[in-house]
């Protein structure tokens, strides 16, 4: 039997259009290439690292 | 690039050809989800990004659509079908608004409905549907409400719209599931739904769902993309390790093969400096034997002009040490030609002083002079036996009897197979020595000596008996 009010929180907003651009600089496009990038260079800052910091 | 690149970006194409396959039977949640994993191994993949908007666009999500394509076109400014795809969304300036003010109604719905009016959210759904009939949320949560009223064919119908769009969404699949067991046997569905079991006949003819999919809660789809994350991880990292030794073999290689051309070049300069070295030793010694030749000729030339000079003195003795000092290959044609005219001379008139000089001395038994005496007579002529067997017996009174045997070996040399050999080698072994006998040139000179031989003895053969006497006595 469904839960009507958990289903509920699952639904989320949609993107509004006039929206589109400002979401595009918050954007987390971090990917398994930048990722390992800066676990090969310790000595840089690491992109995951610089994306939770902003997160928190 | 390295080659954990270019793995993550062969896996980003894997999973971007499984979202096209998904896509291509309608499986649009499906395909989102291969599609945002692609994305996660490689972001500029450009055509998952240019798909993942078709689809968001399909399901009436313009503005992510419009996100997403966006992102393409900032990473890829050329050459991207996302600029013909925005261009062509905001071309519509009209039609976009219209849809865009369906998203916000959709988001007013929405936030009506979670503050409990679900009956002013379903009428404004049902309005969100009439111009935006994509927006597969819509229909979810209107069937959702519907289904809370009870109201479950309208449910079903909403519902099953939504599957037109997308054949497999698990959320649809479980709502759909809930109303049909929520309405049991319940005329009413059975009625609206048979009155549509053609249409989803149709649906189902087209793309049977797969039951696990169906029933998948989305924190299980969440925990398998993060599964496939760390698979991939996994398989990147494991590349990185072989690809870093790798490189640094390579390097290795590089340096070495760097160094052993540095070394060969390097013996190559030392046996070119080598050879120099020798070229220039070999001129050294060239030259110091050109000036020792010259020093050599300048001597010759000296004791050719003093042997001259003491010849006209009468220093005959003198004269005759002098010129056997001269090199004569050392000479000029003419010089040599000089030295020719008074070798001769010179030597006739120094051999006679010296053998008389030797006799002298031999006879007064001044043995050192006699030897002194004789022995510049023999380097004039060494043929004559008279000087060669005094000068034997000189060494011989002088204790010198290495020195004797030498002269007595010069005697059978000079006259093999005669008696005079046969005498000295008599005198070799009395003195304890070994005369050495050319038997060959003995036999030959045998017959040519013999009547020399007999002349000699007529003219002294009393002496050697003498003398053989002596030697017994002794």
């Amino acid at each position: 039997m469904l839960d009507f009010d958990e289903e509920l929180k699952r639904f989320k907003p949609s993107l509004d259009v006039d929206d589109v651009e400002d979401t595009l600089n918050g954007q987390d496009l971090t990917d398994i290439i930048d990722m390992m990038n800066d676990m090969r260079n310790p000595l840089n800052l690491s992109t995951v690292t610089k994306e939770k910091s902003k997160r928190t | 690039m390295s080659s954990f690149e270019e793995r993550a970006k062969h896996l980003s194409a894997v999973y971007y050809n499984r979202g096209l396959e998904r896509a291509g039977i309608r499986d649009l949640s499906g395909a989102v989800t291969q599609l945002l994993i692609s994305l996660k191994f490689n972001k500029e993949n450009m055509d998952a990004r240019n798909l993942l908007g078709l689809i968001y666009f399909e399901t009436g999500e313009t503005g992510s659509a419009l996100r997403e394509w966006m992102i393409s076109r900032n990473l890829h400014p050329a050459e991207n079908p996302a600029i013909d795809y925005i261009r062509q969304v905001q071309a519509d300036q009209a039609r976009l608004n219209a849809v865009n003010r369906t998203l916000v109604e959709f988001n007013e719905a929405l936030r009506t409905c979670k503050e409990g009016h679900d009956d002013v959210a379903a009428i404004t759904l049902r309005k969100v549907l009439t111009r935006n009939p994509k927006l597969l949320k819509a229909y979810q949560l209107l069937g959702l409400i519907e289904f809370r009223e009870g109201r479950y064919a309208h449910a079903s119908r909403t519902l099953k719209k939504a599957l037109k769009i997308d054949h497999t969404n698990p959320t649809t699949l479980r709502y759909l599931r809930a109303v049909e067991e929520a309405a049991g046997g319940s005329s009413a569905l059975k009625r609206h739904s048979s009155k549509d079991e053609e249409g989803d006949a149709t649906t189902k003819a087209k793309a049977p769902y797969p039951s696990r999919f169906r029933e998948t809660p989305a924190f299980v789809n969440l925990v398998n993309v993060l599964i496939g994350l760390a698979i991939g991880m996994l398989a990147v990292w494991f590349v990185i390790a072989p690809a870093v030794r790798k490189n640094a073999a390579r390097e290795a290689d590089e340096k070495v093969m760097e160094y052993s051309n540095v070394m060969a070049t390097q013996e190559d300069r030392i046996t070119q400096l080598e050879s120099q070295v020798a070229e220039y030793t070999d001129s050294v010694q060239n030259a110091q034997s050109a000036q020792q030749n010259s020093e050599n000729a300048v001597t010759s030339y000296d004791n050719l002009l003093r042997a001259y000079n003491d010849y006209q003195n009468a220093n005959y003795l003198a004269a005759g040490d002098e010129i056997a000092a001269v090199d004569v290959s050392l000479l000029s044609t003419s010089a040599a030609d000089i030295y020719n005219a008074i070798r001769n001379a010179i030597n006739d008139e120094a051999y006679s002083l010296y053998v008389r000089n030797g006799e002298e001395a031999y006879y007064a038994e001044n043995w050192p002079e006699a030897i002194t005496a004789f022995e510049h007579a023999a380097a004039i002529d060494a043929t004559d036996y008279e000087v060669l067997d005094l000068l034997a017996l000189a060494y011989q009174n002088n204790l010198e009897n290495d020195k004797a045997i030498e002269a007595y070996q010069k005697i059978i040399d000079t006259f093999p197979g005669t008696r005079r050999a046969e005498y000295a080698e008599n005198s070799i072994t009395a003195l304890g020595g070994t005369p050495v006998v050319n038997d060959a040139a003995a036999a030959d000179t045998e017959d040519t000596e013999e009547s020399a031989d007999d002349e000699t003895y007529d003219d002294g053969s009393e002496d050697y008996s003498d003398e053989s006497d002596e030697y017994s006595e002794e």
